[in-house]
């Protein structure tokens, strides 16, 4: 691969952990560039622990295999640093987007975005769960410049449609607008 | 170019190649293939009649009575269905009935299990289909739609699966060329078929042959698939009008074989990891290339002894058991090639193998051919799990 980027999603069954990965690389195809997105399948239930993964290049993407040295991991649920480790494997220069608000939890490259707080405040809430998997694209592309957001809005009107594709595409631009980086390492 | 999974470009081919009949069961990891067509149905997006049924068993029946009416008719099944379904494979072979089935593969159990491996495709092989596995979202399509036009060659006349790894090329979505209807439609020409069963008229089809008129048939299938071969390059050569980005003149693949001393062999999606490992073993300065199977039936013997015959070594990948006798593609190529053949069994039942896996099992494959002491097959456990101690059920006692 001449230039490509390797992400890994993070978060629990039910969250939209599959669509978000699904949803970038629509986006990235849209754009032009290779990509290719999927999930380990099991047997998924509502909250348990669920990992997805998309990887975008400028040229044909031919490894099939999940990613273990992620550039990027976008985690949607935050209680998942306390349960396990999301951020193995990261690339030395790794960024860690994450659903995060007040002080930054773990150190690194991080890129936080209040992501539940955006969800509740635009009443994109389902079954009592705040969605947050495609706003979190808002931030990814905050934190590393691409596809472009309107890329991931056509890509959200392609999959969605109504209400919730409306409410998704603003919550992307709020969730792009209030993503900070945290450049100092916080231990 | 559209990001689309496997099992949605499955269901575009079958639009594409205007199918008159689907017969559909659910099952893991096939199933968004049939979900996708009756939701194609009820939009009014196809014509084709999708019929559900209680079985897989059935689903061939559904598929197999259309075929022999006279309509082009699809199916797809995994694992555990394919299984129950066999009875029928044999009967749409026998019946030399143009079809064509896609197969999302998948561990057979028990135990369950329903992560990929290739052993239920592969035990069809002596069924009399015409057999191809692909590697990639794009080649799903595109057999597809190759298949039906190759199953419905007069000089064939055999049913053809299409095999694609189950979640690895089924649920992954990535950039796929969606061929024009216009173009499909001049390449795949009007339905043809031996014989129509008509109520009008006097046919009538499975009643009991005579041993020698058996025979017969049976060689008759045995040479339609072996003579499929031209066939098969010439509808390869012929569908670069439906997709100028695809290369099917050959039955299989080479990668980087003309100056290679040793060969992997590999068939379906992990073959792109491999050619990541080879690319790898190859600035490290081991002279190594790679053959991708892409044909189970036809076996294109000639082609395999041409770029793999003069090989110091080669080892051939199986994500299937011929339990006893290691791995069906490993026992293929021992009967084609004269040369040293290491066979290593791995991925069964979903376990991954990465490039640095791929890397680590051609290096120690590669020692056992050089230095001229060939083990019996290996089964590969990647990462950390090298050694795996086997308990049977009766050393739990």
């Amino acid at each position: 691969m001449e230039s490509s980027l390797e992400i890994r999603f993070h978060g629990r069954g039910g969250q939209g952990v599959v669509t978000a990965a699904n949803l970038l690389a629509e986006a990235a195809g849209l754009d032009g560039l290779f990509s290719s997105a999927f999930p380990i399948y099991g047997a998924e239930r509502r909250g348990a622990e669920i990992e997805s993964y998309c990887r975008i290049s400028d040229s044909q993407i031919r490894e099939t295999s999940p990613i273990e040295e992620p550039d990027v991991v976008v985690i949607l649920d935050p209680t998942l640093l306390k349960i396990s480790n999301p951020v193995r494997g990261l690339k030395r220069d790794g960024k860690i987007v994450l659903n995060w608000k007040g002080n930054p939890p773990v150190s690194g490259k991080l890129f936080l975005v209040d992501a539940t707080g955006i969800a509740m405040e635009l009443k994109l809430v389902k079954s009592g769960w705040p969605l947050v998997n495609i706003l979190m694209l808002g931030a990814l592309v905050k934190a590393v410049g691409m596809p472009s957001l309107e890329s991931v809005k056509k890509a959200i009107d392609l999959e969605f449609s109504g209400n919730v594709a409306e409410l998704n595409k603003r919550a992307v631009e709020v969730a792009f607008e209030n993503t900070r980086e945290v450049k100092e390492i916080v231990a | 170019m559209k990001i689309i999974s496997g099992n949605e470009a499955v269901a575009l081919a079958v639009k594409l190649a205007r199918v008159g009949v689907v017969g559909i069961y659910p099952i893991t990891p096939q199933t968004t293939i049939i979900e996708e067509l009756a939701e194609m149905k009820a939009k009014g997006e196809i014509s084709t009649d999708v019929v559900r049924v209680e079985s897989e068993h059935s689903a061939m029946g559904v598929t197999l009575g259309a075929a022999v009416s006279g309509v082009r008719a699809f199916t797809a099944t995994s694992s555990q269905g394919l299984l129950y379904m066999h009875e029928m494979v044999w009967w749409a072979a026998g019946s030399r009935a143009p079809i064509v089935m896609v197969v999302a593969t998948r561990a057979v159990g028990a135990p369950w299990n329903i992560w990929n491996e290739n052993t239920d495709f592969m035990s069809e092989r002596d069924s009399g289909w015409i057999m191809a596995f692909a590697s990639s979202p794009q080649e799903a399509l595109d057999l597809t739609l190759q298949a039906f036009r190759i199953s419905e060659d007069p000089r064939v006349f055999v049913p053809m699966m299409v095999g694609m790894d189950g979640f690895i090329l089924s649920h992954t979505k990535t950039n796929v060329y969606i061929p024009s209807q216009e173009d499909v439609d001049t390449f795949l020409p009007p339905r043809r078929q031996p014989y129509v069963i008509d109520p009008e008229t006097q046919e009538s089809m499975g009643n009991i042959f005579q041993p020698v008129h058996y025979m017969k048939l049976r060689q008759s299938i045995n040479e339609a698939i072996v003579g499929a071969k031209d066939v098969i390059s010439e509808v390869g050569r012929e569908y670069e009008k439906v997709n100028p980005l695809a290369d099917y003149k050959t039955l299989n693949v080479e990668y980087k074989l003309d100056d290679a001393e040793y060969a992997v062999v590999t068939m379906g999606a992990w073959s792109l990891d491999a050619m990541e490992a080879v690319d790898r073993l190859r600035e490290r300065g081991v002279p190594v290339g790679l053959y991708r199977v892409r044909y189970i039936r036809p076996w294109a013997e000639e082609e395999i002894e041409r770029a793999l015959g003069d090989k110091k070594g080669v080892i051939v990948f199986d994500r299937a058991t011929s339990l006893g006798r290691g791995g069906p593609l490993y026992l293929e190529m021992r009967a084609s090639l004269n040369n040293p053949v290491k066979g290593v069994i791995a991925g069964l039942g979903g376990v991954s193998m990465n490039k640095k896996d791929f890397m680590d099992a051609i290096s120690r494959s590669l020692e056992e051919i050089r230095r001229g002491d060939i083990k019996d097959v290996t089964w590969y456990y990647p990462g950390e799990v090298k050694e795996v101690e086997l308990g049977t059920p009766r050393s739990a006692i």
